[in-house]
């Protein structure tokens, strides 16, 4: 293998692998997955953000993601996708460590034909560990939205906390959204719980904006962004932030 | 200016008649309080005026100056210059009092008018200041974690803002402490022109003290049995609603033959629900 190869393939691995020393801190932002896997490794009391975009613009993207956590790691996920295409996130997050958390936020916006599979699979491995998984979905047209999320808390793993919710919006008659949210417990001292609703918008907020002046799309499109926004909030970075916001009223309007 | 008026309006909810013929006329520049017990139709009527969807309009006219008010969607009513200040509005999480306000003025803006962001913040400002309201308003999303006196104060605010030809008072008086009451109160007295009117919801004299009422009309049965002056107001403070049945020779509603619900249920009217 000649040298320029060899530093090729470091590359691309150093691409799939984000590695956090112990007690540090860091932001990353990717918005082109096409199927590889990430790797993340939280050593002791590191902290990540991580954030994901799928703005529609790839044919298929492929969220996929694998992250381990050490003692005191703390994870913060972001999945969010505005997109017209069928796209999927899988998820497998193991708190290795005592202490470590781990905060998952999946908000999307599916429309037109598109499917979204969503895959998150949490591991509490050992003591005082802490999972929660809020998935905020809006679907429109003839779009599908499947959530799958499982918490499994393992033997020993005592004074784990899991929690998951699903918040489902739908836009149309002919769109879908199914949550499917399963908790697996092996052990007593524990917290575990799941939450979800789906519906329309309510008619009553409708009527309520319709009465200020809003035309229904405009009333709907200020719900939506309304409930898009609170989470939107959580994103520290301005440019991210208003590049996603871009994406969710682009979508909302076409 | 402007005119108001409500032809022998027959409005039903799930089938109920609740308006059985309501005629009333009005014109900018004059205030009218519409009166009368629980559960005779004085909300189904603001609401059905400003186009809820709840209620269905079997017979009757909805005109402004001429135009036919019931052809017209929601949003078009209030372009059009009906506003109403609802009983219990709605909280819209993640929208901000400023954007909401801010969108809902775009919203009636001729397609080449400007919007003056400056001009917008100070009379944002100065109704909020008028209204005793706090100062981190704007940036707090629309109805969410307000009192209930704050949530009126806010309908009022939206009403000074959007400046329309006829406001639709429907108990803004419910919930407000006596300062509160004074505040509202002369606010929208302060609204009254030849280009403002307003149609006045309420069970208390208290908050027409602050008020230069024109008429005052009394809603019974789905109809207004009774219109006047001021005077009806302290009669009816004092005496309540017995004498309007006696003068008008109405039937008491709970003499009424029930309608039964499926098989275990028995109800008599609507009820406050329905007020």
């Amino acid at each position: 293998m000649t040298k320029a190869k060899k530093l090729f393939d470091n590359k691309i691995l150093d691409l799939n692998k984000i590695s956090l020393l112990p007690s540090t801190s860091k932001t990353i932002f990717k918005n082109e997955l096409k199927g590889e896997i990430i790797n993340i490794d939280l050593a002791k009391s590191a902290t990540l953000t991580y954030i994901t975009f799928d703005n529609g613009k790839l044919n298929k993207f492929s969220n996929d993601f694998v992250a381990n956590l050490a003692e005191d790691a703390f994870l913060k996920v972001y999945n969010i996708v505005t997109s017209d295409k069928a796209s999927s996130i899988n998820g497998i997050i193991n708190l290795n460590g005592d202490n470590a958390k781990v905060e998952v936020i999946n908000l999307l916006l599916v429309t037109k034909k598109a499917a979204l599979d969503s895959f998150i699979d949490i591991y509490h491995n050992t003591k005082n560990t802490t999972s929660e998984l809020a998935n905020y979905a809006i679907a429109k047209d003839e779009a599908d939205i499947i959530l799958n999320n499982n918490a499994t808390i393992k033997k020993k793993a005592s004074k784990a906390i899991a929690k998951q919710k699903s918040k489902g919006l739908t836009l149309s008659t002919l769109c879908k959204i199914k949550a499917l949210p399963n908790l697996y417990i092996d052990e007593y001292d524990v917290v575990a719980n799941h939450a979800c609703s789906i519906g329309s918008i309510n008619k009553e907020d409708l009527f309520y904006l319709m009465s200020r002046g809003l035309t229904k799309d405009e009333a709907s499109e200020i719900v939506v962004m309304g409930y898009v926004r609170p989470i939107l909030d959580h994103i520290e970075d301005p440019t991210i932030r208003k590049q996603i916001e871009k994406g969710f009223a682009e979508k909302l309007l076409n | 200016m402007s005119k108001l008026e409500i032809i022998d309006l027959h409005v039903s909810v799930d089938g109920k008649e609740i308006l059985k013929g309501v005629n009333l006329e009005m014109n900018t520049g004059e205030f009218h309080v519409l009166m009368g017990p629980n559960g005779t139709g004085k909300s189904t009527l603001v609401s059905t005026i400003m186009g809820h969807y709840k209620y269905e309009v079997t017979k009757g006219q909805i005109l402004l100056d001429g135009k036919d008010v019931l052809k017209m969607s929601v949003d078009e009513r209030s372009r059009k210059g009906i506003f109403l200040a609802m009983q219990y509005p709605s909280e819209i999480e993640g929208v901000t009092n400023a954007d909401f306000i801010k969108a809902a003025l775009h919203a009636r803006m001729a397609e080449n008018e400007k919007f003056s962001l400056i001009k917008y913040i100070k009379s944002f400002e100065q109704a909020t200041s008028q209204l005793k309201m706090r100062a981190d308003l704007p940036q707090r999303y629309v109805n969410v974690g307000f009192s209930g006196g704050e949530k009126k104060r806010n309908e009022i605010l939206q009403m000074k803002m959007l400046k329309p030809k006829f406001a639709l008072l429907d108990e803004i008086d419910s919930g407000l402490d006596v300062d509160a009451l004074r505040v509202v109160g002369e606010n929208v007295n302060d609204m009254k022109a030849s280009d403002f009117g307003a149609l006045i919801i309420t069970h208390y004299e208290r908050l027409l003290d602050y008020l230069d009422v024109d008429k005052v009309h009394i809603l019974m049965q789905g109809k207004i049995i009774t219109s006047g002056g001021k005077e009806l107001i302290a009669k009816i403070d004092q005496e309540g609603y017995d004498w309007v049945k006696d003068e008008f020779d109405l039937e008491d509603e709970q003499s009424r033959p029930s309608g039964i619900i499926g098989t275990c249920a028995v109800k008599e009217s609507l009820g406050e629900k329905n007020d």
